[in-house]
């Protein structure tokens, strides 16, 4: 069943992402742009699926991931003159000792508590970067057009923001969480978590330590939404404090829930149809978050499996 | 007949709030016998179990598990060590397949078995899953979805899990709780034959289960031991009977 899962999945995941490299040669300007951005956020939202789909644990407090990432590889490269690649790797370094020292406190809780723990941390993450704005230059942001040179590719000097860098930067980024979220979700480890998720004392009982398996599953989410916030920065040149707020904590959420929590390529799903929805609302309303609220509304009431989830239950049972 | 003792509990207590669940109890449990604690609905009999597989912690007192203490060892900690406890309540992931169910078990058993940091082969996990559950008769139902499965079934599934666990000192609180007759029997056989393996320690209701299993009784009531022996010395003992039968 596994192998069998594994192998279908890899294939549809393999289709997927060879559409995505295919389309950037078709797309118009602006849904060429329109996709690079859906595919970081997405692995975004990759990484949060890990944590709630596949342990059940859920967090309010996954900008403070993100933004971790994309704070700490962009003020490393704006003040230590770091290059690209080494702002990327101290902001994964960065994260991932953010987010284990983070899960070492907030894991001794559960549930609810669990989640407003995320939520406040979160929200202090978000406050002291406004408060130490000598340094973060608080909500104005920063850019870093200035500090990132060129990406030199075949004796060919690019941008970081050329729209073909940005696809395919994304492209890979995607492609790389698919391949190692759904290794882990269908190896040993990922037996574990799932059984933390369905019966966590009944785990507990068959002699797993549950705690250090939870702690495994928030640090390697951070870390994800960590690594998708610095390529962000390098792509988009730009840190500013929208990526720190509550409201970057709760989208991961939404499209997870919309494209089906518990599956590796329902936050693909969920976040692009999100994103064309927010962008085609934006164009009749400037209050597109009530539309928000209501799609999440809408998703638990009837679709509480999400998208993909609901295809996977009638159709697809071999879907990871 | 010198037996070994296994595991030993000394001056076990455990109070909830003013209530004493389990009275300095010094219980003793030799290898190689199917052992049973018998008693009334709120005698101390899943209490004084929860103590032993750490589910709930000790007021006072400890827990003697091959010559180590093992009083302040996780729940996890003691599955490890081979004391395996089975759910009187179901308590399997029922959205999960009979297959993962067992796996789940398995993997951690071979997983201590070939060291910490070595990934198990989904393989070797297979073959034993396959074993334990065709043990307790449910080959075929593999793929079947834990929860769909009729609550005799869900039993057996349990205990597979728990051979898969490779368990030293098997706990079975209430096994047959809620089984139909023709299970009962089948479950009984199933003990046997288990119990030539693993030491088996039952908590039981049912006497007719315990008269035809177990080779020696601990009789309990009010949280402490009332009395123990062979199941005819238990079933001539008059306070046994008197507490019973309240005659």
């Amino acid at each position: 069943m596994r192998r069998k899962s594994l192998k279908y999945a890899l294939f549809m995941q393999g289709g997927v992402l060879l559409l995505l490299f295919l389309l950037q040669f078709f797309l118009p300007a602006y849904h060429h742009s329109s996709f690079s951005k859906i595919m970081i956020l997405a692995s975004y939202a990759i990484g949060y699926n890990f944590l709630l789909g596949y342990t059940g644990l859920m967090s309010l407090g996954h900008a403070m991931f993100f933004a971790s990432g994309m704070y700490s590889a962009g003020l490393s490269i704006f003040y230590f003159g770091f290059t690209p690649l080494e702002g990327m790797i101290f902001g994964t370094l960065f994260t991932l000792t953010v987010s284990l020292i983070f899960g070492l406190f907030a894991l001794r809780t559960k549930a609810v508590s669990f989640l407003i723990v995320t939520l406040m941390f979160g929200q202090t993450f978000y406050l002291a970067i406004l408060y130490y704005n000598e340094f973060t230059y608080g909500q104005d942001g920063f850019s870093l057009t200035d500090y990132l040179g060129t990406l030199s590719i075949l004796g060919k000097e690019y941008l970081y923001s050329d729209p073909a860098i940005r696809y395919n930067f994304a492209l890979i980024l995607l492609a790389s969480y698919l391949l190692i979220t759904t290794l882990i979700v269908l190896s040993p480890v990922g037996r574990i978590l799932i059984a933390i998720r369905e019966n966590e004392p009944r785990t507990q009982l068959l002699g797993y330590n549950v705690f250090s398996y939870k702690l495994f599953a928030l640090t390697f989410s951070g870390t994800l939404a960590g690594i998708s916030g610095a390529m962000h920065a390098l792509l988009y040149s730009y840190i500013g404090t929208t990526f720190a707020e509550i409201h970057h904590s709760i989208s991961p959420l939404l499209w997870t829930l919309l494209g089906g929590a518990g599956t590796i390529i329902g936050p693909l799903l969920g976040t692009g149809i999100m994103f064309y929805l927010i962008d085609f609302i934006s164009g009749i309303t400037s209050n597109y978050l009530l539309v928000v609220g209501v799609v999440l509304v809408l998703t638990i009431i009837w679709f509480p499996l999400g998208i993909m989830g609901t295809i996977r239950q009638k159709w697809l049972k071999w879907l990871p | 007949m010198a037996s070994v003792e296994l595991l030993s509990t000394h001056g076990l207590s455990r109070q909830y709030g003013g209530l004493t669940a389990v009275d300095n109890v010094d219980f003793n449990f030799c290898q190689d016998r199917i052992q049973a604690i018998i008693g009334p609905n709120g005698a101390g009999k899943t209490t004084l179990v929860n103590l032993i597989c750490g589910r709930v912690p000790p007021s006072s007192g400890s827990i003697i598990y091959k010559g180590k203490d093992i009083s302040k060892l996780s729940s996890a900690k003691r599955v490890q060590s081979g004391i395996v406890y089975t759910f009187q309540v179901t308590s399997i992931f029922s959205n999960l397949s009979c297959y993962e169910n067992v796996a789940l078990s398995a993997q951690r058993s071979l997983k201590t078995q070939q060291g910490k940091w070595l990934m198990v082969s989904e393989t070797v996990i297979e073959e034993q899953v396959f074993e334990s559950l065709s043990r307790v008769g449910l080959q075929g139902k593999e793929y079947q979805t834990a929860g769909t499965l009729p609550y005799g079934h869900q039993k057996l599934l349990e205990v597979a899990m728990s051979l898969a666990a490779d368990p030293e000192l098997l706990i079975l609180d209430e096994p047959t709780q809620g089984l139909a007759q023709s299970e009962i029997y089948n479950l009984i056989g199933l003990v046997r034959t288990i119990s030539k393996s693993v030491n088996v320690l039952l908590i039981e209701h049912n006497m007719e289960v315990v008269f035809n299993l177990a080779e020696y009784v601990t009789v309990m009531d009010n949280g402490s031991i009332m009395t123990e022996g062979t199941p005819s010395e238990i079933e001539n003992n008059h306070d046994v009977q008197v507490l019973y039968l309240g005659t």
